[in-house]
């Protein structure tokens, strides 16, 4: 159960090299030799692919920023900034973000403990090369204050369909908010809950140690995944009809839509993984439908088509590309 | 209060100025403030040259390292560099007390190479060292530091 409501963990730490101005207040040529100096302690470590945003098509990046492996502010930073990305895709290394190295890893489910240990031995390594910046009294130092300490930021990203259509959000964020945590739209600072999905994560950086922080993101991450059970139970007891209804409906629009946008299609897919995750619709298997979550955007479905195809094209191919992969998969 | 030089108007420019401790005050009618010559009309705009220290108190807080300001903090939330933490100490630590449950870091240390025993550290160091030499192309010296490592890493697998 816990897989189908917890999505992903992401582990982030934030590191600045000694003696250079941090990236906002940086000029073109300490930029490059920041760049040039991770780029190389990363050529030494493990296998990464290093990527110059200059060099990078924005189509290219975009489909970065969708797979969460760069942030809007690296793209931002383009004519400075670079990406390290590990060959399994799960480990990011952004160079000149808002600080000047951003290590993050990114794994499917409950995970975040796997997700520190391996940014943990990456971030060693490149301590053993780089001089990062740090003071003994506030640790890691960080452009924002906010990040200042561990310089570690987990989430966890979680699929909550219960806690909202039984309009519990507002008390859960307040919950979480009263243990230092903070609950934001899935997509990460500023963006609002689409499809269900939110991001749980450390407000506080300083003060507690990194396993602390990670401990108590999984433990809250745990509770509010038994709050979304007993939702859904809840549902399930007083609006099964209702609910089995708008379910069934959503699976009959993507089946035999002719054009959809990608907001609509993100609304009607959720319904259908709750429908699915709760057994009011049968699926032969129940992981294509977060599969197709991932792949609906206009940048992926630009990919899939081969083509730059306009608006509407896109809504089209949008639409045969879901009926096609759904009807297949449900049994009556 | 009448002027100080003139003894007849009305002193409208008034002054504090602070020399080693010695305080003294200055009070000139406009026209003898003008005509004093000790501070013109424009320099009394630029603090740098008053004589006076009219502006000592609204001189912003600014990095020395970077030239970030303390506005330049305010504006964007960020600082410009690592040594701001020190220029901008206080004002940091009132907004960290807000939103960290602590202000001392307990976390993850400067490297901590834990797990690595000394000669792998040693060897660690060595390696980045051997990499610059490299890059500067002082050939002589990564020949020597080369020597080392093998030295050290013979000694490990004993
Ligand atoms: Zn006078
Ligand atoms: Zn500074």
């Amino acid at each position: 159960m816990n897989s189908n409501i917890i999505v992903g963990s992401r582990i982030r730490l934030a590191r600045n090299l000694k003696n250079q101005a941090f990236t906002n207040n940086t000029d073109l040529e300490s930029a490059n030799n920041v760049l040039t100096s991770v780029f190389n302690a990363l050529s030494d470590i493990s296998n990464f692919n290093l990527y110059k945003c200059k060099n990078l098509k924005s189509d290219v990046l975009e489909e970065m920023l969708e797979d969460h492996l760069i942030s809007s502010e690296l793209i931002n930073n383009s004519d400075i900034s670079g990406v390290a990305i590990s060959a399994d895709n799960t480990v990011s290394i952004m160079v000149n973000e808002e600080d000047h190295i951003r290590e993050q890893c990114f794994l499917e489910g409950l995970n975040l403990k796997r997700a520190y240990d391996i940014i943990s031995d990456i971030d060693q390594e490149l301590g053993a090369s780089l001089n990062f910046a740090y003071d003994d009294e506030l640790g890691f130092l960080t452009a924002c204050p906010t990040n200042v300490g561990t310089g570690l930021r987990a989430s966890v990203m979680m699929f909550l369909p219960g806690i909202t259509l039984t309009n519990n959000v507002q008390e859960m964020v307040n919950a979480v908010s009263s243990f230092g945590l903070c609950v934001r739209g899935a997509y990460g600072e500023g963006s609002s809950a689409s499809g269900y999905l939110f991001q749980i994560s450390n407000q506080f950086s300083l003060g507690k140690t990194e396993e602390e922080i990670v401990q108590l993101v999984e433990s809250t991450a745990l509770k509010i995944c038994d709050l979304e059970i007993r939702a859904r139970k809840l549902l399930l007891d007083n609006n099964k009809d209702l609910l089995t209804d708008e379910v069934l409906r959503a699976y009959g629009v993507l089946s035999n839509c002719y054009k959809i946008s990608t907001s609509e299609a993100t609304e009607l897919l959720s319904k259908v993984k709750l429908g699915a995750d709760i057994d009011l619709i049968k699926l032969k298997d129940c992981s294509v439908v977060s599969e197709l979550l991932k792949n609906i955007s206009p940048t992926k479905i630009n990919k899939l088509s081969q083509k730059a195809l306009t608006e509407i094209e896109r809504d089209k191919f949008r639409a045969e590309y879901i009926g096609r992969v759904i009807k297949n998969n449900r049994i009556y | 209060m009448l002027c100080d030089k003139c003894k007849q108007n009305n002193a409208t420019f008034h002054s504090t100025v602070n020399v080693n401790g010695q305080v003294t005050e200055t009070h000139l009618c406009e026209n003898c403030a003008k005509g004093n010559k000790l501070f013109s009309f424009n320099e009394f705009l630029n603090p740098a040259l008053s004589p006076f220290g009219f502006f000592d108190s609204y001189e912003e807080p600014t990095c020395d390292s970077c030239g970030f300001t303390l506005s330049d903090f305010r504006e964007t939330g960020l600082l410009g560099c690592a040594e701001c933490y020190k220029t901008f100490n206080s004002i940091i630590k009132q907004s960290l007390q807000k939103i960290q449950p602590s202000l001392t870091h307990v976390g993850k240390k400067l490297n901590d190479q834990t797990g690595l025993s000394d000669s792998e550290k040693q060897i660690k160091k060595l390696e980045v060292e051997l990499k610059n030499a490299v890059n500067e192309e002082n050939y002589e010296l990564a020949s020597e530091i080369k020597k080392k490592i093998i030295a050290l890493k013979e000694a490990n697998n004993e």
